[in-house]
């Protein structure tokens, strides 16, 4: 009798577990663009480049205008990245350092004001491959252009 | 080169995206080859190394336009029979990012010269590479070294059945894999 009650318990445990371990794999959620991993540099540079054009606005974080480091966190923001929002911050905090020679499409690259007494990041654009990079200055453009 | 930019002004640079994609990305373009491909771009942008890139990404992805020996969308699409079943046969962009995401790693055809899982296979000293290490050893050194990417395509064995072809390109190994892609296949040359 003994056993015959342990034994039920050990069934009951048993079927608990099953039913917990299907339940998340049900209700798992299906992983589509979950990560950072899901974003090619096609996808961001065609992004990139629906903004051409668009005035230049201090402050600005959308398509009505974008100042530089807006337009960054902005362009990455649509493929399911967040940046910081100033370039400075950006430079700091996100993603990892890589060398110029090393550059490859989807980078951000920074840019530091010439006068030498502030000589800090001021300016962020987006590396579009073969030295050219999208970013927002007077307005949305390409450089060299 | 803009030097206000790139000279002084230039600080540095940070990865956001991963690198495992974007290198995929840019091993599947061949500036060389696309410009060799297409001879509407050669009349229209010439040998403007951005110009043409910028042309892939904007437009060229979307006709379906082949950006190196490796990457053949159109072949992609009839090679893969179930990429093609849920995305359409002439959606390009597909594709794309299809071969990006999960063609390279999983080793498909992508191009009448280049299967991963082939190549990989092939080789012995490639046999424990994964997908981007295969396709990057065949855009870095394997087509350069006259290696075979697939069953259907052997550029030594192209060179020697075609003395027309030996005596043009001598011994520039990549350009009887070009040749083959451009000219040879609809010529009805064999590439075996």
């Amino acid at each position: 009798m003994e056993t015959m009650k342990r034994f039920k318990r050990v069934l009951s445990c048993m079927l608990s577990l099953f039913l917990v371990y299907s339940t998340l794999i049900l209700i798992r959620p299906i992983e589509v663009n979950a990560s950072v991993n899901d974003t090619s540099g096609y996808e961001l540079i065609t992004e990139a480049k629906k903004h051409l054009g668009t005035q230049y606005v201090y402050g600005g974080q959308s398509p009505g205008g974008f100042d530089c480091s807006g337009f960054t966190m902005y362009v990455f923001s649509t493929q399911g990245i967040a940046l910081n929002r100033t370039a400075s911050t950006q430079y700091s905090n996100n993603g990892y350092n890589v060398s110029r020679n090393d550059l490859t499409i989807g980078d951000l690259i920074f840019f530091s004001r010439t006068d030498s007494n502030d000589p800090g990041v001021s300016h962020v654009g987006i590396y579009i491959g073969y030295n050219h990079f999208i970013h927002s200055g007077n307005m949305v453009y390409r450089s060299p252009h | 080169m803009n030097q206000s930019y790139w000279g002084d002004r230039y600080y540095g640079a940070k990865r956001i995206l991963s690198s495992a994609i974007t290198s995929i990305e840019i091993l599947m373009f061949d500036l060389d080859y696309y410009y060799y491909r297409y001879d509407d771009l050669k009349t229209a942008i010439g040998p403007n190394d951005y110009a043409l890139f910028d042309h892939w990404l904007t437009l060229g992805i979307k006709e379906g336009r082949t950006p190196s020996a490796v990457f053949d969308p159109v072949y992609y699409m009839s090679a893969n029979a179930d990429v093609r079943n849920i995305y359409g046969s002439k959606n390009w962009v597909a594709a794309y990012q299809h071969f990006v995401f999960s063609g390279v790693n999983e080793g498909r055809a992508s191009s009448p010269v280049y299967n991963g899982l082939y190549y990989k296979n092939y080789y012995t000293d490639l046999n424990k590479f994964t997908g981007l290490q295969a396709l990057n050893h065949y855009v870095k050194s394997g087509i350069y070294e006259g290696r075979r990417g697939s069953s259907t395509f052997d550029p030594l064995i192209y060179k020697s059945n075609y003395s027309d072809l030996s005596s043009t390109y001598g011994n520039d190994n990549k350009m009887y894999t070009y040749h083959y892609l451009k000219h040879g296949r609809s010529e009805g040359r064999i590439g075996i």
